[in-house]
């Protein structure tokens, strides 16, 4: 579904990413995890081409992304949708109105349909009847559900999440993975996410990849990762849990 | 904004100023830090300033020519482009600017560190940070304006000169020799405490817009906002009073 | 996002024409946009309707104060050549054809501008441009056009409001507190401006609103991360409006005085 052939990245001197090669399977969980500050993030906004690699090539469906022109770029990302970390959600409007935003945008649904989409998708993610409330009035959590619910108002054949778990309290964050684990299973989606957090990522992945020091250091199914003898990554799963 | 909380606003902004010029004139002073806000609205005020003030000279020069054709007394350009830039244009247009430049800035660093807390920390630290942040940031407006103002009026004299007589055609002999036919001592003097007055209330509006800033980064871009246009309007508003003064004391 | 800063510090002049060409570049991109059809006239009036409330009240108050200090400058000045009773000429041909038009303009840089600027850094910052190119949705289109095409309707409004409220401060003070005659005022007013004044500096106001618009939206876009960014941006964006917005009034009214 998703390819990285040789990426590499860097910003001026500081280099994020080196000759990074994987392919991410459709229909299963991927889930790259690594300390901060190692390129997860412009990894995961290569595959929607909100940057392109220096070196490389990074392939969705078989089209490379950084080589699509506007149009089709547009045309790619109407499959896709995304979780920002903090949710992104515009605050000029409402929670409805948001999760409404991309359906209003590339549909031509009529009203009464786009709000029956838009109580669906709400109530999937958990938080049923909440149109009305501004995005200033809802709490990290409760953000994060309806940046969820807008990700996924065009049922995308790719999801990514950016951080899901971060700045949240252990309770929500548990709460949120299984979220994840639901919506894949009820989707069949492809799911791509970064993150930091070892034992969420044990909980929600099929598939790991492990970033270190911009290389991708081990990357394989989930049981395999676990069992691992490779010491840079028993030293990695043991000193962070 | 009703009209109670605009009173209650503006009554707060004055607590504010009042506190922050009585903290000015008493010790401990942060001389080091008033140094260095000092040079910085310098460095970053003087290339928008005469940006601005130069090209106005030069509209002067264009305008003014037709003015003084119609009442035939064309050798006066000269010194109706000095008198204009000295008394009103530099003084006002360079206020505008700083507070474009300097007061938002101002703004943008104390609602930063307002949001992010920092304030609070130097509080814990002991450290009053009205004392440290404002003050420092009022006494280098107060000081800078007139200094960036002169050197703006100069520029703003040259580039309308250069208008009137290399690109107009008026008599260059004439021209130079009525420059300052009208203008006094008066006319500098009243440009020092009107630019002095300027950047006192700028850097006193923007330095409580900054403190009054709240909630992230919108909270910061408000404040910055806030700042530009309350510091112009008031002294705009002060800037009339200040003309028919200065009038009135030269009879 | 993190654009990627050059390390070493390069030299003021060439930092300043970089700065001028990503501004070209953003431009060129929005202007492509609006060759490709005009945005939803909704968003539209939305946009022109906040520009000018956020605005009004503002170019009014610093108008009147205008008016009135050229009307007591331009009576000082021309006393020297017994000229004062003439000060409806200045005040005309100051007010209507300069200082309406840059009194408009820039309260609306420094208001409706920096409101932009804000708001679009803010987006920015916490990633909402990015969620909408992520949705497939044209940010330029989106975001820019329509307050580009508001503020091309709007200015030249405020524009007309600049001018009376100036004219009429300026004939309140020259006839109240310098005791010129006000039908002398008026007949001044009347014989050295014409609608033909009226037009250009209107159509002044559009071409800054062009201006301001391009690169409040520029400065949103280009900003950098946390509250500091949008502080910046905010500061870089009233700046770059003013200084431009009296160069560009200098070779329009070159082009249409000169």
């Amino acid at each position: 579904m998703i390819e990285y052939v040789n990426v590499s990245k860097s910003y001026g001197e500081v280099h994020v990413l080196d000759d990074v090669s994987c392919s991410i399977p459709a229909g299963r969980t991927t889930v790259f995890i690594g300390p901060s500050g190692v390129g997860k993030s412009v990894m995961m906004k290569m595959i929607v081409g909100l940057e392109r690699p220096d070196a490389g090539r990074v392939l969705v469906r078989g089209e490379e992304v950084a080589r699509l022109g506007e149009r089709a770029l547009y045309r790619l990302r109407r499959r896709m949708g995304m979780l920002f970390q903090d949710g992104a959600l515009f605050d000029s409007m409402t929670t409805g109105e948001n999760v409404a935003f991309p359906i209003r945008r590339h549909t031509r649904l009529p009203e009464r349909e786009i709000a029956r989409v838009v109580a669906e998708k709400l109530d999937l993610v958990g938080m049923p009847g909440c149109e009305g409330k501004m995005p200033s009035e809802l709490s990290g959590g409760m953000r994060k559900r309806v940046g969820l619910a807008r990700a996924i108002a065009l049922d995308p054949e790719i999801v990514l999440f950016d951080e899901p778990t971060s700045g949240l309290d252990p309770l929500t964050a548990d709460a949120i993975d299984e979220l994840i684990v639901s919506m894949q299973r009820r989707l069949g989606s492809t799911f791509v996410v970064i993150s930091h957090d070892i034992p969420g990522t044990f909980r929600i992945a099929d598939r790991i990849g492990v970033l270190f020091d911009t290389r991708l250091v081990a990357y394989g199914e989930r049981e395999e990762i676990r069992r691992s003898a490779d010491p840079l990554l028993v030293e990695f799963f043991s000193r962070t849990i | 904004m009703s009209s109670m909380r605009c009173i209650a606003t503006i009554g707060d902004a004055a607590r504010f100023t009042l506190g922050s010029a009585s903290r000015a004139l008493r010790p401990p002073f942060y001389v080091h830090e008033t140094l260095r806000q000092m040079a910085r609205v310098g460095e970053r005020c003087l290339l928008p300033v005469i940006c601005v003030v130069a090209p106005f000279g030069m509209v002067v020069a264009l305008q003014g020519l037709q003015i003084v054709r119609i009442f035939g007394v064309e050798r006066m350009l000269g010194s109706i482009l000095v008198v204009s830039l000295l008394r009103e244009l530099s003084p006002g247009l360079c206020g505008i600017m700083m507070a474009a430049q300097a007061g938002s800035t101002a703004a943008a660093e104390i609602g930063t560190m307002r949001v992010k807390e920092e304030t609070d920390a130097l509080e814990v630290m002991a450290v009053d940070p009205i004392r440290y942040l404002a003050v420092p940031r009022l006494i280098a407006l107060t000081l800078m304006c007139p200094i960036v103002n002169a050197i703006a009026c100069m520029s703003g004299i040259l580039s309308g000169s250069v208008a009137a007589v290399a690109l107009k055609g008026v008599d260059r002999g004439a021209f130079v020799a009525n420059l300052f036919s009208f203008a006094d001592a008066m006319d500098v003097w009243g440009g020092i405490v009107k630019t002095l007055v300027f950047g006192f209330i700028i850097g006193a509006v923007s330095c409580w817009c900054g403190f009054t800033a709240r909630g992230g980064a919108e909270g910061v871009g408000r404040a910055a906002n806030n700042a530009v246009v309350r510091s112009i309007i008031t002294f705009l508003g002060v800037n009339y009073f200040l003309t028919s003064a200065l009038f009135r004391i030269r009879g | 996002m993190d654009r990627a800063r050059p390390h070493a510090r390069p030299s003021p002049v060439a930092a300043a024409l970089a700065e001028a060409g990503r501004w070209g570049i953003f431009s060129g991109r929005v202007l492509r946009r609006a060759a490709g059809g005009p945005p939803a006239a909704g968003r539209v009036i939305e946009e022109a309707y906040r520009i000018g409330v956020q605005s009004l009240l503002l170019v009014c108050a610093i108008a009147v104060f205008i008016g009135a200090n050229i009307a007591l400058q331009g009576y000082h000045a021309f006393r020297e050549f017994g000229g004062q009773d003439l000060v409806g000429i200045f005040v005309a041909l100051a007010c209507v054809r300069e200082m309406g038009p840059i009194v408009a303009g820039s309260m609306v840089a420094a208001k409706a501008g920096t409101a932009m600027a804000a708001a679009v850094a803010t987006m920015r910052v916490k990633g909402q441009i990015d969620a909408l190119e992520v949705m497939a949705v044209d940010p330029y289109r989106h975001l820019v056009l329509p307050r580009l095409a508001a503020a091309v309707l709007a200015l030249p409004l405020l524009v007309l409001f600049a001018v009376a409220c100036s004219v009429a401060a300026g004939y309140a003070v020259a006839v109240h507190q310098l005791g010129v005659s006000p039908a002398t005022f008026l007949d001044n007013v009347a014989a050295y401006t014409g609608t033909r004044d009226v037009l250009f500096g209107m159509a002044k106001g559009a071409v800054f609103g062009v201006f301001i618009t391009l690169l409040a939206c520029y400065q949103g876009f280009a900003s950098a991360s946390g509250p500091e960014g949008v502080g910046r941006a905010t500061n870089r964006a009233v700046v770059s409006i003013c200084v431009v917005c009296i160069i560009v009034n200098y070779l329009m009214s070159e082009l249409m005085y000169g």
